[in-house]
């Protein structure tokens, strides 16, 4: 459904420019869920904005291809994307508390979108607009609520509320439940997988959380310094992360259950990107690092059935396709 | 670094081994109470019920809770940055509200350091790494200042910002996330403290760096006992590094406990809630239903029971009147829980999750 092929997103500062994401490629079909993991700066959000085409200068979107159900996004024209966003693509952003407009009432905020794109009358999209509120396990009532009068939790509910009004086919949820309780987080993520059941939408999930993202997601992209260095299914990542950096990700989540074991974590610090690192972005940081002639970055390739993985071709019985890398000593895979 | 080693420590006691049992700091019937409202509808926001617990020397206490359940107000209350309403703080012995009331003495303050959530506000933009480890040793007269720079240098060393040189010259803005917070940790440990009050130490860096700061104080526990209260809202990382754990929730203490006990047999509801919302990558979070659902009571009109009755898949018609006690479940692993499910020499019936 979402196609997107060596996308390239450059931010132009006076020292030159930055590329955010480079050479991203990935897709999502009808229904899936898909995970876009990694650290701050490992352009998640900047792919986000990208494919909603909300980017704005100095961030600049330099190369690649963009297809949604078919239709080339980034060719679309202004007043096409009008249409497009939202309709097509919408989006739930991190901070509820930021994306809610202080001084409206909820109602009208939702209302809006519905004004706006379906072209219906004042009192119909408040109506539909308390049905939304419905959906999303909110009082009715509250659509004369301003935000402040909402808790965190409930705010954020009101934003999906808005992201689904115009039931797109696929949403982007940026860090949906990051600033949330635990407990709270778990409701609404209950509540995005019934929908999303009911509704039948994709959702491309972004979070730093790898183990929601474990248990969210159907497939998962890791993500390090602008590009993808693993994707795979959810629970083959978690279960067989075969990119140091997707294994010292998780090794940096303690686990609630079992023997207390030594967690430790990715040395050093992400990478600046103005001079991102030569060759694999990753090895400044890398335990496994081996030299490799002239300093080439990692491709991704297909390792194993439907997983993906950036490392170096050519080195000697790494390169071979199916059960032979999943068996191989992780020092033999070169990155 | 051997000179910092040599804390000083009553006599009798060998420094190499933290004696795990030696109280440091005990904190009785804390509460805080902030008046709101205005002159004429005067209301109170309970922010601390009651709170007491202890720390020993090489002990860390890790205080769980959702946001706005009173985790940082108990810290900035033992750090005193504000009084609190009524209880007692005790440092080796000594009642520090009686005995200094109004402003904590240079002493004290010598003892009780703190680290901040937030590494890009607790230190000064305009002065440079350096500068915010040479103030404290000057303040408190901890080297000769002719020695000042050597000592900073082995603080950031100890730290791991190497090399310390470089890294003393250095402005926050130069540093990431991380570095920062380990620079809020040499400057803590500047004083020789007994005890670190650490606020949400980890939860804006990122995620890979995490653990680095979670072992470096683990490794100032075991090396120099220090004791640690260890704010957070993640369970996974109380139980990482706290030998202790307790679970806040509107401002009271429901439940203590080894880390480990608690959270293999959780035995107040809201522990139960909490341990059950955890993404776990084993699976479980989307299929379990959510038990509980409504909103924490507002901290302005507590209800006059247990606060968490109202969301409480168990709740008791008691629950909703009285106040439940502590009542301890395991007195070996100093297991209490306040909950009415757990009456008074009632055999222990905590559920195991797991």
């Amino acid at each position: 459904m979402l196609e997107v092929r060596d996308l390239r997103v450059e931010y132009l500062s006076q020292k030159g420019p930055v590329r955010a994401v480079d050479g991203v490629s990935f897709s999502i079909a009808p229904g899936e869920v898909l995970g876009l993991a990694g650290e701050s700066g490992s352009g998640k959000s900047t792919i986000a904005h990208a494919l909603l085409r909300v980017l704005r200068p100095p961030a600049i979107i330099t190369g690649g291809e963009v297809y949604f159900k078919g239709k080339d996004v980034l060719a679309l024209a202004e007043h096409e994307l009008e249409d497009f966003r939202w309709q097509d693509i919408s989006m739930v952003f991190q901070s509820a508390m930021n994306s809610l407009n202080p001084v409206m009432r909820i109602g009208d905020q939702i209302a809006d979108v519905l004004v706006r794109h379906k072209k219906l009358s004042k009192r119909a999209a408040w109506q539909r607009a308390g049905e939304l509120l419905d959906v999303v396990n909110i009082d009715k009532k509250r659509l004369d609520a301003y935000p402040h009068e909402l808790s965190g939790g409930m705010r954020q509910r009101a934003v999906i509320a808005i992201a689904l009004a115009l039931e797109p086919p696929l949403m982007i949820m940026d860090e949906p439940t990051t600033a949330l309780d635990v407990v709270v987080q778990k409701e609404i993520m209950q509540q995005i997988e019934e929908l999303k059941e009911k509704m039948r939408f994709s959702i491309l999930f972004i979070t730093h959380d790898m183990s929601l993202m474990v248990e969210f997601s159907n497939r998962i992209a890791i993500m390090y310094a602008g590009e993808i260095v693993e994707l795979a299914g959810a629970r083959e990542v978690f279960e067989n992360p075969l990119h140091p950096y997707t294994k010292g990700l998780i090794n940096s989540f303690p686990p609630l259950t079992g023997p207390k074991r030594k967690m430790t974590g990715i040395p050093g610090a992400p990478p600046n990107m103005a001079e991102p690192p030569k060759g694999c972005r990753f090895h400044p940081r890398c335990t496994m690092c081996q030299p490799v002639e002239g300093e080439r970055r990692p491709k991704l390739q297909e390792v194993l059935p439907g997983h993906w993985l950036a490392y170096h071709e050519g080195i000697p019985g790494v390169n071979v396709k199916g059960q032979a890398v999943k068996n191989l000593n992780p020092p033999g895979l070169v990155f | 670094m051997t000179s910092s080693m040599n804390q000083p420590v009553p006599t009798g006691e060998q420094s190499s081994i933290p004696e795990m049992s030696e109280v440091v700091l005990e904190v009785r019937n804390l509460t805080k109470h902030f008046p709101v409202g205005s002159f004429f509808r005067p209301k109170t926001v309970k922010a601390l019920n009651d709170v007491s617990f202890t720390i020993s020397r090489g002990q860390v206490v890790a205080l769980v809770g959702e946001s706005g359940s009173g985790k940082s107000t108990t810290a900035r209350l033992i750090s005193r940055l504000m009084p609190p309403t009524s209880g007692e703080i005790i440092l080796r012995g000594k009642n520090v509200l009686k005995t200094e009331p109004v402003h904590p003495s240079l002493s004290y303050r010598k003892e009780i350091q703190m680290i901040f959530q937030d590494p890009f506000g607790s230190l000064n933009p305009v002065h440079t790494i350096g500068h915010h480890i040479e103030r404290p040793l000057a303040i408190h007269k901890m080297v000769r200042p002719s020695k000042s720079l050597e000592r900073v240098h082995e603080l950031l060393e100890t730290v791991g910002l190497t090399p310390p040189d470089e890294a003393a010259r250095k402005y926050p803005y130069q540093m990431s996330g991380g570095q920062r917070q380990r620079v809020a940790i040499a400057r803590a440990l500047a004083v020789e403290p007994e005890i670190i009050l650490a606020d949400e130490p980890i939860s804006m860096l990122d995620v890979s760096i995490r653990m680095g700061v979670l072992n470096l104080m683990e490794q100032l526990k075991e090396e120099r006992g220090i004791g640690f209260l260890y704010i957070t809202h993640d369970l996974a990382s109380a139980r990482y590094i706290g030998d202790r754990t307790m679970v806040m929730y509107t401002g009271y203490v429901v439940e203590a406990a080894e880390s480990r006990e608690l959270m293999e047999q959780p035995a107040h509801p809201y522990t139960q809630m909490l341990m059950n919302a955890i993404p776990n990558p084993a699976g479980g979070l989307l299929r379990k239903k959510a038990e509980a659902r409504g909103e924490i009571p507002s901290l302005t009109d507590l209800p006059p029971g247990c606060p968490f009755a109202t969301r409480c898949p168990k709740v008791l018609e008691i629950c909703k009147n009285v106040m439940p006690e502590k009542e301890y479940l395991k007195q070996d692993r100093d297991h209490w829980v306040r909950c009415h499910l757990y009456g008074s020499g009632q055999e222990p019936t905590p559920a195991t999750i797991f």
